[in-house]
């Protein structure tokens, strides 16, 4: 096992004939004990006796949160042991580059602010200790609690020098949105690094965050669920209108399980109110829309399915073609097949962008050119990585 | 999309030895020994297909999700809520007759093959012979 960075071996899948880079998998601990024993004995005995914040509203997914055919032959949580990562999915499907993202994105909802930033700190020390050097593949996160911004900047300081550490990793969910004021040295710590700040949906509704829509609580998980993108729509408009995307140029943001066509009618929205409001954030001193085009990104995972595939891919390229990435989500029961989603032939130059060059382009910098086993790409292959390093 | 239409009614068609309307090719599928709710996959050819038993009947369904390709005979063999009329009305019918795959749990109905909530999204089924102690596909 090591922290440095060396190419991983991808067999490239010749459904697709490059390999790929999935932004999140949700890797897991294998029980508690894993990340206490990174913890102060004051946490300890909090977090072993079962606490893990404050509950969300409980709504039923009809059939647990892992795909049911994870593979989890050695008798451990789904996503716990890189070798069946590997087998059933960076082998199976030509992953050259894999985020590991963990399970804890709540931690910006707990109430005990102590708790959240202790348990931030011992994962973080599993994560990028233990389990991401366990694969070549994997590139860590740098979990931060945003209750303690000046924890947070701590942590990215002590983690940024990490060889395969990719970004920063929060919760959409909180007491405040995303373009908070109180938040802006985490995002330019983590923007002085040249680490993104990646957000991940679905903590809505828990501990302090108040109801997970803005006006109430849903009977299900479906309305809870594709309600996300409400959470996602504001707070994308907050760090714009807060100012955060022209005070720091390099801050690049990225969203997990939120959603993307909803981004063209908030461009539309912004755009055309700003010309009104404009003077209530003279910071901004051009569209609102070109600073997402530019320092905002998405995750395709869950997939958007319209009856027609061309239509999500209109939208896909007013949104901005360097702007989308792929996700799979991987052990969870909404995984995304790379092979499968944006099916056909068209728009082909847009999907190697979303499978596997946008992700390249945004982090890239670090890494080591690919060991390619399919002679027939490397060429195209070594070109498109140094292009997009 | 369409209201979800599901038969409550078992097809008059049964899954035991009939004379078949056009002669076609069987290809064995292994002993007729399965318990109930047992699930036994078989290739026939470079075909995965899942054969189920269901309250002694045998039912086969390609192994193959036709939305992101998932190995759908993995999946929980199930039953589903009834189509309803009246908000937060549940009945439970279809018992182990709704497969519902693994990934994105889409629910397919065992017999005809079809999404239960999009029945024009159809995945291929196939009769089911049984003879001399053995079962046979009729593809």
């Amino acid at each position: 096992m090591s922290i440095a960075l060396e190419a991983p071996t991808v067999k490239v899948h010749p459904k697709l004939g490059y390999s790929i880079f999935d932004i999140e998998i949700h890797c897991q601990f294998n029980g508690r004990m894993e990340l206490a024993r990174y913890m102060e004995p004051r946490y300890r005995e909090q977090y072993l006796s079962g606490f893990q914040g404050d509950p969300k509203p409980n709504l039923d997914q009809r059939g647990g949160n892992n795909r049911a055919d994870a593979d989890v032959s050695d008798g451990c949580p789904a996503g716990s042991n890189p070798r069946l990562i590997r087998g059933q999915l960076l082998d199976e499907y030509g992953i050259e580059w894999a985020i590991c993202t963990g399970t804890i994105y709540q931690l910006t909802t707990m109430a005990d602010t102590g708790f959240a930033t202790a348990l931030a700190s011992a994962h973080n020390e599993w994560l990028n200790h233990e389990f991401v050097p366990s694969d070549p593949a994997f590139l860590g996160v740098i979990c931060v609690a945003l209750q303690d911004p000046d924890h947070a900047v701590r942590e990215i300081e002590k983690w940024a020098g990490h060889p395969r550490v990719a970004q920063v990793f929060v919760s959409t969910g909180g007491r405040m949105l995303l373009g908070h004021p109180s938040y802006h040295r985490v995002y330019e710590a983590a923007a002085a690094y040249g680490l993104p700040v990646a957000a991940h949906t679905t903590a809505e509704g828990r501990g302090i965050t108040g109801p997970p829509s803005s006006t109430g609580y849903p009977s299900t998980y479906l309305e809870f669920h594709s309600g996300l993108a409400a959470s996602a729509v504001t707070n994308c408009a907050s760090l714009v209108c807060e100012g955060v995307f022209a005070k720091i140029p390099n801050f690049k943001f990225v969203l997990l399980e939120g959603g993307i066509s909803w981004a063209l009618p908030l461009m539309w929205a912004l755009d055309a109110k700003w010309k009104r409001l404009r003077a209530l954030m003279p910071q901004l001193r051009e569209l609102p829309s070109h600073y997402l085009r530019r320092q905002m990104f998405y995750t395709t995972q869950p997939i958007e399915e319209p009856d027609s595939t061309r239509d999500l891919l209109a939208t896909y390229e007013q949104i901005g073609e360097s702007q989308i990435m792929f996700s799979s989500d991987y052990p969870h029961w909404d995984f995304d097949n790379p092979l499968s989603i944006l099916p056909g032939n068209t728009a082909a130059a847009l999907k190697r962008r979303i499978l596997r060059d946008n992700a390249l382009a945004l982090y890239g910098r670090r890494l080591p050119a690919a060991a390619v086993s399919d002679s027939d790409s490397s060429l195209e292959l070594a070109a498109s990585t140094s292009a997009s390093l | 999309m369409n209201q979800p239409e599901i038969s409550a009614v078992p097809a008059s068609a049964s899954t035991s030895v009939s004379a078949s309307p056009t002669p076609a090719f069987r290809h064995a599928a292994g002993p007729a020994d399965m318990k109930e709710g047992e699930r036994r996959i078989v290739m026939a050819g470079n075909i995965s297909i899942g054969i189920f038993r269901v309250r002694d009947r045998y039912y086969a369904i390609r192994n193959h999700c036709p939305h992101e390709g998932a190995e759908l005979c993995r999946g929980r063999l199930t039953g589903t809520m009834l189509p309803a009329t009246q908000p937060r009305q549940y009945e439970w019918g279809r018992d182990n007759m709704i497969l519902r795959c693994p990934w994105h749990q889409w629910e397919f109905d065992l017999e005809t093959g079809r999404h239960v909530a999009n029945p024009r999204l159809r995945v291929r089924t196939w009769r089911v012979v049984e003879e001399n102690c053995q079962l046979f596909l009729e593809i």
